[in-house]
């Protein structure tokens, strides 16, 4: 009957929907754990710099990665004023199509005189 | 659906086995109208059709142009289907190659950062000087390297440790205990990291006996019997089937960077 063939097209047109969902899903976290990795990779890198740089004012603020020009990162440095410290909040950003991903990230270094 | 003139109360039964079937609703009213004409009922044979055999008509499922239409449909269907499964197939094996290129190289650099932090000076006598020696594609040093004895116990032991650039691969190899002073002993080593397009280390030297790091001054290699690199750098470029090169690089400060220290 029309209504059973209706009934079955309809199931069948959600299981493949749901099905395809689920697989672009697995596609796109499989996308984020690379790019997470890759920023993390980098944040690392930003961070030994911070250690290394002598001078506050030589630190960039923000930027692009040279390794990859897809993420790009800000920096804020803040005093912190009862301890020789500096706190520096690092976010590295990367934006892959119409997604976006953040990795934040704080320390603390010697302030440099 | 066609409705049977059948009488009484099987009028309702008769209904439910005649199948689904709309074109022959067309068909049906085109062989009511052209009664004497029976060329214009396309598939229909060239006699006189009786009542009783355009009620048979009604029964036989689908006619040729349903099967074709539904055949087309069905091949429109399957080939969306599969070409968005194939798309989604390579882009999966893609990124799957990607994700496990990422996860080795996140776990090589760990391991490299580390042999690089537990890194000293070796103080031997002069017989068998062993010293933190390097270029831009294999470099030495000796490091606390992390082993299991025969008891199945972690333990932290000193050992010469090796990395090379070969090929496109970068590899790892160490000497443990005594070995690590035989010159002629050559190290067996293991493929670290691979995909390697393109890689080198770099070295920065202490420039003085402040404790704070000044701005680093790269160079393609290092020797100093006296003392250690500030800093060593792993700059390497992965290949991976049809994406983008992973570009990437991995700087350590070794803990004992100064000779007077």
């Amino acid at each position: 009957m029309l209504i059973e063939v209706l009934v079955a097209v309809i199931l069948l047109g959600f299981s493949v929907i749901y099905l395809s969902r689920a697989f672009m899903g697995c596609l796109n976290t499989m996308l984020q754990f690379a790019n997470y990795t890759t920023a993390l990779i980098l944040t690392e890198e930003k961070l030994f710099n911070l250690e290394i740089v002598s001078k506050e004012s030589d630190i960039a603020r923000e930027g692009i990665f040279s390794e990859n020009a897809d993420f790009s990162y800000r920096l804020e440095v803040y005093r912190l004023s009862e301890l020789e410290l500096n706190q520096a909040d690092l976010d590295v950003q990367w934006k892959d199509g119409r997604r976006s991903g953040v990795v934040n990230t704080a320390c603390y270094f010697a302030v440099k005189k | 659906m066609i409705f049977l003139k059948v009488p009484g109360r099987f009028a309702g039964a008769k209904r439910f086995l005649s199948g689904f079937t709309p074109l022959e609703i067309k068909r049906r009213r085109r062989l009511t109208v052209a009664r004497g004409n029976l060329s214009l009922t396309g598939l229909a044979p060239l006699k006189t059709i009786g009542k009783s055999e355009r009620r048979m008509m009604s029964l036989t499922g689908f006619t040729l142009i349903e099967a074709l239409l539904a055949i087309g449909v069905g091949v429109l269907v399957l080939t969306s289907a599969y070409s968005s499964l194939r798309v989604g197939w390579l882009s999966y094996r893609r990124l799957n190659s990607q994700a496990h290129i990422y996860q080795n190289l996140r776990n090589g650099l760990s391991i490299f950062a580390k042999d690089l932090r537990n890194s000293f000076l070796f103080d031997a006598s002069d017989e068998y000087p062993i010293v933190f020696s390097g270029n831009s594609k294999e470099m030495s040093f000796v490091s606390l390297v992390v082993s299991r004895n025969e008891e199945g116990e972690t333990y932290a032991g000193a050992a010469r440790v090796f990395y090379k650039i070969e090929g496109n691969s970068l590899l790892r190899a160490y000497l443990k205990g005594r070995d690590m002073f035989n010159q002629s002993l050559s190290p067996e080593y293991e493929v670290f990291l691979s995909n390697i397009s393109e890689a080198g280390f770099l070295y920065s030297a202490s420039s003085g006996k402040s404790s704070q790091t000044d701005q680093l001054n790269w160079k393609d290699s290092f020797e100093d019997e006296a003392a250690l690199p500030q800093a060593v750098r792993l700059k390497l470029t992965q290949k991976v089937d049809d994406a983008k090169d992973i570009i990437s690089a991995k700087s350590v400060i070794l803990k004992k960077s100064y000779s007077d220290e």
